[in-house]
């Protein structure tokens, strides 16, 4: 690598991606589809767009039957898949098992199918915390697994179900057939429907231990996943950025259009301003974890934190902006304006991430 | 993507570290009245510049050293690490020196730019004028023909540093034209009779900034600057260096962050507990420290795009308005944490305290200068949004 300077700026492979995936959006699952498989709650056309795309392979390497390239590629995906509001649960779920599986023996060789987008393994713990927490709710007996997991991401429609139960410093692994018996999915309906969601009840099923990873691992896979929720959030709050100066700029009231009125383009300075951050703090995050950097889990924290937080304040000026009509079900506002008010929650809010980021400075 | 330095740059690092870990220590406590402060301060900028530190990314036929924007902020960075003195030059070597270098003629070249290095000249900045702050272009100061010259006759304001500038970069208008057009950018000599620099009291108390009463003062032809006329141009790269001077990090956000969690750490609530236990600082201080990191992970996007030899994007723009309410935010946050007497007036018996309140109103300054922030968020808006004007 002939490298001469520090460089922020996207590689020619990776702005290739990026268009590659956001074309294959456009072109498959645009707003009128989404709306279309969100009416109809039936996701699965877009499941089977990904697994023909093997979108699940990207960021993973080739030697494990990845499609290659790293973490940057796939926080790129995400920001992508956000601008197009995508239901993109199974590929986040996805992304936590693989990266638990993958830092364990032999762990990614255990869930076949998976990154081919013929199997769908959910991760078993509760969406609303740090997934590094794992599932304390899950008691082992023997080979046995009994308990109930709340708010599972993408436990419907799941084929195998990876668990990770606490353990001293770390979590043991238990990977079991979604349809095994003793197991019992109760779907949860939420205000977002691009995503799904229900309890995983279990009692005496039978699963199979695939390994024991150490705490500093599993902080690694949930800060992976933290980031990946913070791309999909600025992709989302982009759109609405755009979807929002479109509108302001053709709305005409008192004879002009409103988008020239200081206090409507203050408000959308101000969403740029914190998304521009957003986007440094997040591709900056997505380098140092994937080269192994120091800071690398704590600056996902960070992103997590500001970028979920600044769509949502983006969501809500471009509510205002957009009058009465973006209040409506008719437009697309509001599916955007779910999906980052659920990914303020989804793996545990800004709080959460601040109370460990204050532990990490030693503040008392 | 990459954000460590390359070997050129890491070698460069290791020996501005090396030099500032030898020469910074021995330089005492900068005195605190400016006029003392830049007696102080001169033979460190003459070491500096015989060592190759002065004008780091000029280019090398101008004296600089032909650095990268890079290899500048690295040693930048080194010296706030190793705890240098403030820059004075700030006006001269970051605003004026480049305005030259791009727009000057080689007579001004020769005679200016040297000694800016050096830190014998320091410049002032003679643009706002009480009639024209954010509607710059609305200035009246008039330059008037005499022989081959000018003579200039008005009143400029909020001007840093005009008493102890040796020039100043001055804008008047010089024709009949519109607002813009009929704007000439000149060098102002300061010390000259028609020149009169009067102090202002800052509200809390200082007198960093003045007025200056223009009264005929004289400046020949050949320090106009950029064509007759077409001031407004050169006053516009100007600005833009002094945006990017502000958005890359004129003030070091994380000695101020480490700063404020050593304040936390050593303060207790009136009940004795340790306030770094308290749930509420905890959050505050752990998101002021995410804030801090996104400014200055900015700062290196922007360097990085300008080393690519390419124009800033949108993140140039937006940095001064997120830097300016971050400083304000982590300095008012520390005052809240000293509590009452946070608000006494700076004094000796307590010198941190007194920095935090004077970061504090100093920032206020920051949203002000170089274009308020809502001056900013039109320009934004329009420029970078492509919202329509009004």
């Amino acid at each position: 690598m002939g490298r001469t300077t520090m460089r922020f700026a996207f590689s020619e492979e990776q702005e290739m991606l990026h268009d590659m995936i956001h074309a294959a959006l456009q072109r498959e699952a645009g707003l009128d589809k989404v709306r279309c498989w969100v009416e109809g709650e039936n996701l699965l056309p877009f499941d089977e767009f990904v697994a023909r795309n093997a979108w699940a392979g990207i960021g993973v390497g080739e030697e494990v039957g990845g499609q290659g390239g790293g973490l940057i590629e796939q926080t790129l995906m995400f920001e992508v898949l956000g601008r197009s509001v995508a239901p993109s649960g199974s590929l986040l779920a996805g992304a936590g098992v693989l990266g638990f599986a993958s830092r364990i023996p032999d762990g990614v060789e255990q869930l076949h199918g998976l990154l081919e987008g013929k199997a769908t393994v959910a991760l078993c713990v509760n969406a609303g915390r740090p997934a590094d927490q794992g599932a304390s709710q899950v008691q082992v007996s023997g080979e046995c697994l009994s308990g109930i997991v709340p708010m599972v991401l993408e436990a419907p429609g799941a084929s195998q179900l990876l668990v990770p139960i606490p353990a001293d410093d770390g979590l043991e692994l238990w990977l079991l057939p979604a349809d095994a018996p003793g197991v019992e999915i109760r779907s949860r309906r939420l205000i977002d429907r691009t995503r799904r969601f229900g309890d995983v009840h279990l009692q005496d099923v039978q699963a199979r231990h695939l390994g024991r990873l150490p705490r500093d691992a599993a902080r690694e896979v949930n800060a992976v996943m933290a980031l990946l929720i913070a791309a999909e959030s600025l992709g989302a709050a982009r759109r609405m950025l755009d979807m929002t100066v479109e509108y302001v700029g053709q709305r005409v009231q008192f004879g002009v259009v409103v988008g020239s009125f200081q206090a409507v383009k203050h408000a959308a300075a101000e969403i740029l301003v914190e998304l521009e951050a957003a986007h440094s703090g997040i591709y900056y995050a997505a380098w140092a974890l994937q080269e192994g950097q120091e800071d690398g889990v704590q600056q996902a924290w960070i992103a997590k934190a500001f970028a979920t937080d600044a769509a949502v304040r983006t969501a809500d000026r471009a509510l205002m902006l957009h009058g009465a009509i973006g209040y409506t079900w008719e437009h697309d506002l509001q599916l955007f304006y779910k999906r980052v008010k659920l990914n303020q929650e989804l793996l545990g809010s800004a709080r959460t991430y601040r109370e460990r980021l204050a532990d990490a400075l030693q503040l008392h | 993507m990459d954000f460590r330095d390359s070997r050129v740059d890491a070698l460069f690092r290791d020996e501005v570290r090396t030099w500032l870990e030898r020469e910074v220590p021995v330089l005492g406590q900068a005195p605190d009245r400016l006029e003392e402060r830049v007696e102080w301060w001169r033979p460190w900028q003459r070491r500096l510049h015989d060592a190759g530190y002065a004008g780091l990314a000029w280019p090398r036929e101008y004296g600089g050293r032909g650095a990268s924007v890079l290899q500048q902020a690295i040693f930048y960075e080194e010296c706030d690490r190793a705890g240098a003195p403030d820059r004075l030059d700030v006006i001269s070597a970051g605003f004026a020196g480049p305005t030259l270098i791009e727009h000057g003629t080689s007579t001004q070249k020769n005679r200016f730019l040297d000694r800016i290095l050096t830190g014998e000249d320091l410049w002032c900045q003679l643009f706002s004028e009480p009639g024209a702050g954010s509607d710059l272009a609305s200035l009246t100061t008039r330059a008037v023909r005499d022989g081959g010259g000018w003579r200039i006759h008005g009143q400029k304001v909020w001007t840093s540093a005009a008493q102890v500038a040796e020039y100043a970069i001055l804008l008047a208008r010089t024709g009949e034209g519109e607002r813009h057009r009929g704007i000439s950018f000149f060098i102002l000599p300061m010390r000259q009779s028609g020149v009169e620099v009067r102090p202002l009291r800052q509200m809390l108390g200082g007198a960093e900034f003045n007025e200056v009463f223009l009264d005929g003062a004289y400046v020949p032809d050949e320090l106009l600057v950029g064509p007759l006329g077409g001031g407004w141009k050169v006053a516009m790269s100007t600005l833009g260096y002094e945006r990017a001077a502000i958005a890359t990090g004129r003030v070091n956000t994380l000695r101020l962050l480490k700063e404020l969690i050593a304040l936390v750490k050593n303060t207790k609530d009136p009940d004795g507990r340790a306030l770094g236990q308290d749930a509420f600082i905890r959050q505050k201080v752990a998101e002021l420290y995410g804030r801090m990191t996104l400014q200055r992970i900015t700062g290196k996007r922007i360097l990085s795009t300008l080393a690519e030899g390419g124009a800033p994007g949108p993140e140039a723009s937006t940095a001064k308005l997120f830097i300016t309410p971050l400083v304000e935010d982590i300095c008012d946050f520390a005052l809240s944490v000293i509590g009452i007497e946070g608000q006494e007036e700076p004094n000796d018996a307590d010198p941190a305290r007194a920095r935090w309140l004077r970061l504090a109103y100093q920032a206020r300054g920051t949203s002000i200068a170089g274009g308020t922030t809502f001056i900013q968020r039109n320009i934004l808006a329009e420029r970078v949004l492509g919202m329509k004007r009004d």
